[in-house]
């Protein structure tokens, strides 16, 4: 008996005592922030029932489960603080938030005094680096070869806005709708392609899987990449 | 015992004991000590992860957990600040 099915029983009821004491208290609690506290509980003890399957698909289903729960917080919180504000202060104070304000540097101490143009590593080194980066994520494929791109990507574009030679705004506005398009169409061949393609067609499941893999890596790869070209100066 | 074992029954011990430290601890009415509490359910989910050789979902929780932390501190002092 391998260990996985031994302990199968075992994490299932760790997973369901933790859920049924942090469902529990969140019925007992008033505050909202508590609540929303308590609920990262839930979804300990979500993980632990998936996990307790030990297979690489529960692996697979744990992936998109973190990232929704990350999204979800941030949404959740993001309304909580609003919703306080708006109740608080209706007319007194107007200020506008920004994502992350409190973790955001107030002013730039440094980046202005330092001379960027007798830096040659700024102007040799991101290129060869991020040529690295992006072959080695296409050799990759998949999730993790798309965030490898992009972080090939992002540092190129992050140290074209440091020397202060990146695009203007106006060429910014047309790059950034076609990337976005390019993510989009390369979401369409990943689903609509390479997953309808396995279940209608399962004989020829390799052709299938090349192209959902080299998809998701050219659609994780632009998505991300996106978030460097927020940071060009115009 | 197995180590895997072991690491295995540390988790669940630590996920267990660390949810009713985060509900009925001391001092858990303020939401920053109650957020510094989900740290240890949170080790001992790793731990489990760990014993299931989930290589992947291990180090996407340990990304995931740090930004996750960004968000409620973010919430508590924005709370905190319009409550004074």
């Amino acid at each position: 008996m391998d260990i996985v099915s031994y302990m199968f029983s075992k994490s299932i009821f760790v997973g369901i005592v933790v859920g049924i004491l942090s469902l529990y208290a969140i019925s007992r609690q008033k505050s909202d922030l508590h609540t929303l506290l308590l609920t990262d509980l839930v979804e300990c003890a979500m993980l632990v029932i998936i996990a307790a399957i030990g297979t690489d698909l529960a692996e697979a289903l744990i992936l998109p489960g973190l990232v929704v729960g990350l999204a979800e917080f941030l949404a959740v919180s993001e309304i909580l603080v609003y919703r306080n504000e708006m109740r608080k202060n209706n007319s007194s104070n107007n200020k506008k938030l920004k994502l992350f304000e409190e973790f955001l540097a107030k002013e730039e101490p440094y980046v202005s005094t330092v001379n960027f143009n007798k830096m040659e590593i700024l102007y040799s080194a991101p290129k060869f680096i991020g040529f690295i980066l992006v072959l080695y994520g296409a050799f990759l494929t998949g999730f993790t070869g798309g965030a490898i791109m992009a972080s090939g990507l992002l540092f190129y574009l992050l140290s074209q806005g440091a020397i202060g030679n990146g695009v203007s705004l106006k060429d910014i506005k047309h790059s950034w709708e076609a990337i976005s398009g390019f993510s989009g169409i390369m979401w369409a061949f990943w689903i609509l392609l390479g997953f309808a393609g396995f279940f209608l067609f399962p004989e020829h499941y390799l052709f299938f899987l090349v192209i959902a893999g080299c998809a998701l890596a050219l659609k994780v790869g632009s998505k991300l990449g996106l978030i460097g070209s927020l940071r060009i100066r115009s | 015992m197995d180590i895997v074992i072991l690491t295995l029954y540390l988790g669940y011990f630590l996920l267990i004991l660390g949810t009713i430290g985060v509900i009925m601890g001391p001092k858990v009415s303020d939401p920053l000590n109650r957020l510094l509490n989900i740290e240890v359910p949170s080790l001992g989910l790793m731990l489990i992860f760990l014993a299931y050789n989930q290589t992947l979902a291990l180090m996407t929780y340990i990304a995931i957990n740090s930004i996750i932390i960004l968000v409620f501190v973010r919430a508590i002092i924005r709370n905190e600040e319009l409550e004074a």
